[in-house]
C-alpha cells in the first residue's frame, strides 16, 4: 500500500485537513500510518484490488460535536468523508470507502447507549455500539428487553439499521422499528427528526413520524447526512418461545413451501423471519466442503445426499419460532403444522431434537435475540473463504421463489460456485440471500466471483428483480437497474445531494449517489 | 505474498521468548472476552475456532493455544488474517492490544479456565 490523497486534493490541502482533524479529536484518533492503521479500514473479502477502495486517512470523533467539526474542515478542504459504524459492513465492503483517497470518518469511538426505556421498550445507541455490546448491556442492566441481531452479531445497530439490515426476530425488519435519529448534515448543522425536532419533546422515540414530510429514510443507504444517535424498538420478552425447522426432501419443494408460507406471513401466524435455507447454508456453517467432495466445482449430488443424511437436513430447511403465552403457540404451532408439515416429506424438529446441532443452535439463538458468530462459519466451507452476498428482492410466491433459485444458482454452478442461498420472509416480500464464497487466495477465482456478481446483477434485472443491498463495487450498476422513466428516481436523488451537501463531501458515490463534480453527465 | 510474510513473521516470532507484555490497568482476560470470545471460544460453533482446527486440532481455540507470542497476536489483529478482518485502532487501542496480547501470549490458568459463552 502507498499513501495516496484523496482526489482533487493537494498535499498541503490535505496536510491542513489533518492538522485540523488532530485538533479537534486529537493526534491519537486521525490515523495515517499505512501499515499498522489505514490498514484495518481496507476491504478483508475484496475481490479486486484493495486499493480500488484504500483510505488516505481514518478520523474516530469521540461526540457529535466532533463530528460536527470533521464536516465543516472536511468542507473546508474539500476532502471526501466516507462515514462507518462499527465498521463491520463485511460482504458489503466493511470499513473500507467507495473512492480510493476518501477519509474515514470511524464512529467506533462513539459507543455509549444513551438510554434503555424499559417502560416503552426501546434504546437510543450511538454508532459505535454493536449488537454484543448491546446484548451484554441488558443482560447486565437485568433488562426484559429483546435485540434483534443480525446474523454476525458484531455488527452495529446503527449501522446495519441505516443500511436496511434484517434479522431473525419478530422486529426484524430494523428500520421499521426505528424511531428517531440525530443527524449532522454537511454543513454541519445537526438536527433531530420527526417529533425529537419538537423542543421537550417526549415522544421523539414512540411516533415515527412528526409533522410533515418523514425524512428520517433520506438518511438511510445515502450520503445526505450523518446519522449520529439513533432510536430503535426494543421487543419486550415473551412469556414463551418456541423456535422450529422442518426439512424437505425435494429441490421443487421450494414452490410449496413458499405459497405456505406466505398467508402464514401475512396473518402474523409466524411473526419472525421465516426463513427457507438451501442445504449447502447449514452444511457450510458446520462441515468443510473437503470432507465431503475435493474435486473441482460444485458439489455432486452423491455428496449432496451423503451430507443430508449424515446432518438430518433437507434439500430446503424451514427455521421460524411462535411467541407468546403457551396457548397461542400452541394453536399457531397447529395451524403450522397443519400447513407446512403435510407437504409430503415433510419432518419437524424442536430444540429437543437437535440439541449440539450447530446448524439449528444458531438460529435458535438469533430468534430470540442473542448475537453470535457462527455464520461466519459459511466461509469456513472452503479453506481462505471470503464472500460477497447478492440479495434481490422478490414476491412472496412459489413462482418467484423458483425462478430466483434457478437463475442463481444454474449460473453459479455454471461458473464452478455452490448455490449457498437462504430465502428470507418479511412481510410481502422475500429477501433471497445468495452467499458467494470464494477463495481469498486464488486470484482467478476472485476474477470469476466478480464476473458472476455483475452477470446476476443483469440476470435479476432482466426478470424484475432488484437487490436491497449491495458491495461497493456493485452500487453504480445495481442503481443503475433502478431506471425506471430515464432514471428519474436517481436524478431526484442527485438535486438533494446538490442542495443538502452542495460541497460533496459526504460519502460520494453511496448506493449510486455521486455528488456533481464526480457524476457522469445526465440527461 | 502477504501470506509468505505472515509465515516468516511466525517463524522469527516464534524464537523469540515469549514475554508478557500486559498494560498496565487493562485486564487482558476482560479484553479477550470482549474482543475474542465471539470467534474464539471452545467449539465448532465459533468460526475462528473451527477454522484454526484444521491446524492446531488439539488447541483450535485461543484459550488452549500454547506459545502464542505476543507480538505475532499483535500484528494478526491489526493485518488480519484469512477470514478474519484486521481490527481498526478506533477498535482497539494500542493500549489495549498490548493488554491483550500479553494475555494470549500467557499460559497462566487463569486463560485456561476463561470461556465466557453468549448464552
Amino acid at each position: 500500500m502507498d499513501r495516496i490523497l484523496p482526489p482533487s486534493v493537494s498535499e498541503e490541502a490535505f496536510r491542513e485537513f489533518v492538522a485540523s482533524a488532530q485538533k479537534i479529536v486529537g493526534k491519537d484518533y486521525v490515523y495515517l500510518d499505512l501499515e499498522w492503521e489505514l490498514l484495518s479500514y481496507n476491504d478483508e473479502y475484496a475481490t479486486r484490488p484493495k486499493e480500488l477502495h484504500q483510505a488516505s486517512a481514518a478520523v474516530a470523533p469521540a461526540n457529535v460535536e466532533e463530528v460536527q467539526s470533521i464536516v465543516r474542515a472536511a468542507s473546508q478542504y474539500g476532502v471526501p468523508l466516507w462515514p462507518i459504524s462499527t465498521g463491520k459492513n463485511f460482504a458489503y465492503g466493511g470499513p473500507a470507502p467507495r473512492i480510493a483517497g476518501a477519509v474515514v470518518l470511524d464512529l467506533k469511538r462513539m459507543n455509549r447507549v444513551i438510554e434503555v426505556n424499559e417502560k416503552h421498550a426501546y434504546a437510543v445507541v450511538e454508532p459505535g455500539v454493536s449488537y454484543m455490546d448491546m446484548y451484554r448491556h441488558l443482560q447486565n442492566i437485568g433488562s426484559k428487553l429483546w435485540i434483534d441481531p443480525a446474523a454476525p452479531g458484531w455488527g452495529g445497530m446503527l449501522g446495519n439499521l441505516v443500511d436496511h439490515g434484517a434479522g431473525y426476530t419478530p422486529y426484524g425488519d430494523h428500520l421499521l422499528m426505528q424511531c428517531g435519529m440525530e443527524v449532522v448534515l454537511a454543513d454541519g448543522t445537526i438536527t433531530q427528526t420527526a417529533m425529537g425536532a419538537l423542543p421537550g419533546s417526549s415522544t421523539t422515540h414512540l411516533y415515527k413520524y412528526g409533522l410533515g414530510p418523514w425524512a428520517d429514510g433520506l438518511f438511510t443507504q445515502s450520503n445526505f447526512g450523518v446519522v449520529t444517535r439513533i432510536g430503535i424498538w426494543l421487543m419486550p420478552e415473551p412469556p414463551g418461545y418456541t423456535p422450529f425447522m422442518i426439512t424437505y426432501d425435494r429441490e421443487d419443494d421450494l414452490h410449496e413451501i413458499t405459497e405456505r408460507v406466505r398467508p402464514l406471513k401475512l396473518n402474523n401466524i409466524i411473526p419472525n423471519a421465516a426463513t427457507t435455507a438451501e442445504m449447502l447454508w447449514e452444511a457450510s456453517v458446520q462441515k468443510q466442503k473437503r470432507d465431503y467432495y475435493t474435486g473441482k466445482g460444485p458439489l455432486p449430488e452423491s455428496a449432496r445426499k451423503k451430507m443430508r443424511e449424515d446432518m438430518r437436513i433437507g434439500v430446503w430447511n424451514f427455521y421460524g419460532a411462535v411467541y407468546g403465552p403457551p396457548p397461542v403457540m400452541e394453536n399457531n404451532l397447529e395451524l403450522i403444522r397443519d400447513s407446512l408439515v403435510s407437504i409430503p416429506g415433510a419432518k419437524i424438529y424442536f430444540d429437543e431434537d437437535r440439541k449440539g446441532d450447530v446448524g439449528w443452535e444458531y438460529r435458535n439463538k438469533l430468534m430470540r435475540g442473542v448475537p453470535n458468530m457462527t455464520e461466519y462459519n459459511v466461509m469456513n466451507w472452503i479453506p481462505n473463504g471470503g464472500h460477497m452476498d447478492f440479495s434481490p428482492i422478490s414476491p412472496v410466491t412459489g413462482e418467484d421463489a423458483m425462478r430466483q433459485y434457478n437463475l442463481i444458482r444454474d449460473r453459479v454452478n455454471r461458473a464452478g460456485f455452490d448455490y449457498i442461498g437462504e430465502m428470507l420472509v418479511g412481510w410481502r416480500d422475500m429477501h433471497h440471500i445468495f452467499a458467494l464464497v470464494y477463495d481469498l487466495q486464488d486470484e482467478d477465482e476472485k476474477r470469476r466471483a466478480h464476473a458472476l456478481f455483475g452477470e446476476l446483477i443483469d440476470a435479476a434485472a432482466a426478470e424484475g428483480y432488484g437487490e436491497y443491498r449491495t458491495h461497493l463495487d456493485f452500487m453504480d450498476k445495481i442503481a443503475g437497474t433502478y431506471n425506471w422513466n430515464n432514471a428519474a428516481q436517481l436524478k431526484q436523488r442527485h438535486r438533494l445531494k446538490d442542495s443538502l451537501d452542495p460541497n460533496g463531501i459526504l460519502g460520494p458515490g453511496k448506493m449510486g449517489i455521486w455528488p456533481k463534480q464526480m457524476r457522469k453527465e445526465e440527461s | 505474498m502477504r501470506r509468505l510474510v505472515l509465515v516468516a513473521l511466525a517463524l522469527s516470532l516464534s524464537m523469540l521468548s515469549t514475554v508478557s507484555n500486559a498494560a498496565p490497568g487493562l485486564d487482558g482476560q476482560a479484553l479477550y472476552t470482549k474482543y475474542c470470545s465471539v470467534c474464539h471460544n471452545r467449539g465448532m460453533e465459533y468460526p475462528g475456532t473451527a477454522r484454526l482446527a484444521d491446524r492446531w486440532p488439539d488447541q483450535a481455540s485461543l484459550l488452549d493455544r500454547e506459545g502464542l507470542d505476543a507480538e505475532y497476536v499483535r500484528y494478526i489483529v491489526r493485518h488480519g488474517f484469512n477470514m478474519m478482518p484486521p481490527f481498526r485502532p478506533s477498535e482497539i487501542s494500542k493500549e489495549e492490544l498490548e493488554a491483550l496480547s500479553g494475555y494470549l501470549a500467557s499460559s497462566s490458568p487463569d486463560k485456561k479456565k476463561t470461556e465466557e459463552k453468549v448464552k
